[in-house]
């Protein structure tokens, strides 16, 4: 190569190959996200006819048993603004009452007193509620509209260790149907040999302390102060 | 239980060896995807797939790595086309791969621009060169073409992008 070549090539690597941006990750803005039912129709294609047929507008006999033997569940709601929350609920198997095959009452126990779910709640009826049985890999879906309530007769029904509860979510059924166990086969979520050892994560009052960093208060402090709260505040 | 991101086939690089790669290399083989497909966003696009299979560890890392992923840029980009069926196509406007320096940006834009009315396998031999810094011994390698082959596929594309770029003062 002559050193004009040289030359050429050194103005050439004045010029340098401009690192790439940190990745966009803007889901709203990818050009690979999915607008419309037609094309993800495309991509997943059409539902059985099982699994379109399964779907009941009321709580019928398998609904009831599974509700009854059910000690979990999640409840979505949503705002007005259409954001959503999702919290769980939990009590002995067969807190959720079945009055009859459209109505149901969650009792509402002490919790964090946020009231995301509540307050949605006021405002929007809607809800979503998934139904855990342990160590069944199906699950209930129910949605409908729910309303809180304060009628002593329904609060009554749902006494545990002599505490009454004081308030209940009112459900409205308009939807009941049985989810496959895909997703619990997938994550092997019930087989207990799979299961992480418990103490893989850190505890909730160390996660606390680290984004709250709170002043004159030591992680000891909270670690006290959850406990004590699991302890008495139960119900 | 094997999670995504696993090592699963024992070939996958740390990840923070693939992220320093990234950094390192990131630039020009994206310069060097733009250069061959003429279109940035397919070209961001085939520089992540080629990462996320490192990353993924459906790869595995051979000789030196800027050759080694200019050889897989390279691979996924005649896949793309494959798939696609389609031709390069030609396309006038810069994609901006190349940073210039303060007051050279319309420099910048006219070499991308002018690569671009190279013959490809012109084209990418200078890419890999000049900006790649790569030997002909590992041009040779990622194109799987002879060293004497590449050698003077970069003078005979050297001197035309010296041609095209001459109206504008290069020399």
């Amino acid at each position: 190569m002559d050193s004009s070549t040289d030359r050429f090539e050194s103005f050439l690597r004045q010029f340098r190959p401009r690192p790439p941006a940190s990745p966009d990750w803007s889901f709203r803005q990818s050009r690979h996200v999915i607008t419309s039912e037609k094309e993800l129709r495309e991509v997943v294609g059409t539902p059985s006819a099982r699994a379109a047929q399964k779907e009941r507008s009321v709580i019928d006999e398998h609904c009831r048993a599974f509700i009854e033997r059910s000690p979990f569940l999640l409840m979505a709601t949503s705002a007005p603004d259409g954001s959503c929350d999702v919290s769980p609920k939990g009590d002995v198997p067969g807190f959720v009452l079945v009055l009859d095959d459209r109505h149901l009452v969650i009792p509402d126990r002490p919790g964090n007193k946020r009231l995301d779910g509540m307050m949605n709640l006021i405002a929007n009826p809607h809800v979503g509620l998934l139904f855990l049985v342990p160590g069944r890999e199906e699950t209930l879906r129910v949605n409908g509209q729910a309303w809180i309530t304060r009628d002593p007769g329904l609060l009554q029904r749902s006494v545990v260790r002599g505490k009454t509860p004081v308030l209940a979510i009112g459900v409205e059924v308009e939807q009941c149907f049985l989810h496959c166990a895909k997703a619990f086969r997938r994550s092997q979520l019930w087989q207990h040999d799979q299961w992480p050892a418990a103490d893989i994560l850190p505890s909730m009052a160390c996660v606390l302390f680290d984004q709250i960093r709170p002043e004159g208060v030591t992680l000891q402090d909270y670690e006290r102060d959850i406990e004590e709260g699991y302890a008495r505040r139960l119900y | 239980m094997a999670r995504p991101g696993d090592d699963v086939t024992g070939h996958r690089l740390a990840r923070e060896d693939v992220a320093r790669l990234y950094t390192e290399h990131g630039g020009l083989l994206l310069g060097y995807a733009c250069a061959l497909l003429g279109d940035r966003s397919t070209a961001e696009d085939v520089v992540q797939q080629v990462f996320s299979r490192v990353l993924r560890g459906d790869i595995a890392l051979r000789g030196a790595p800027v050759a080694y992923f200019c050889r897989a840029i390279r691979n996924a980009v005649l896949n793309h086309r494959r798939t696609k069926s389609r031709e390069v196509e030609l396309d006038e406007h810069a994609t901006g791969w190349l940073e210039a320096p303060r007051g050279l940006e319309e420099l910048g834009l006219a070499i991308e621009k002018a690569l671009q009315y190279l013959p490809e396998e012109q084209r990418e031999v200078v890419v890999l060169r000049v900006w790649g810094q790569l030997t002909f011994q590992e041009i040779a390698e990622t194109l799987e073409a002879p060293a004497n082959t590449v050698a003077s596929r970069y003078r005979y594309g050297l001197a035309k992008l010296r041609n095209l770029l001459q109206p504008l003062g290069v020399d």
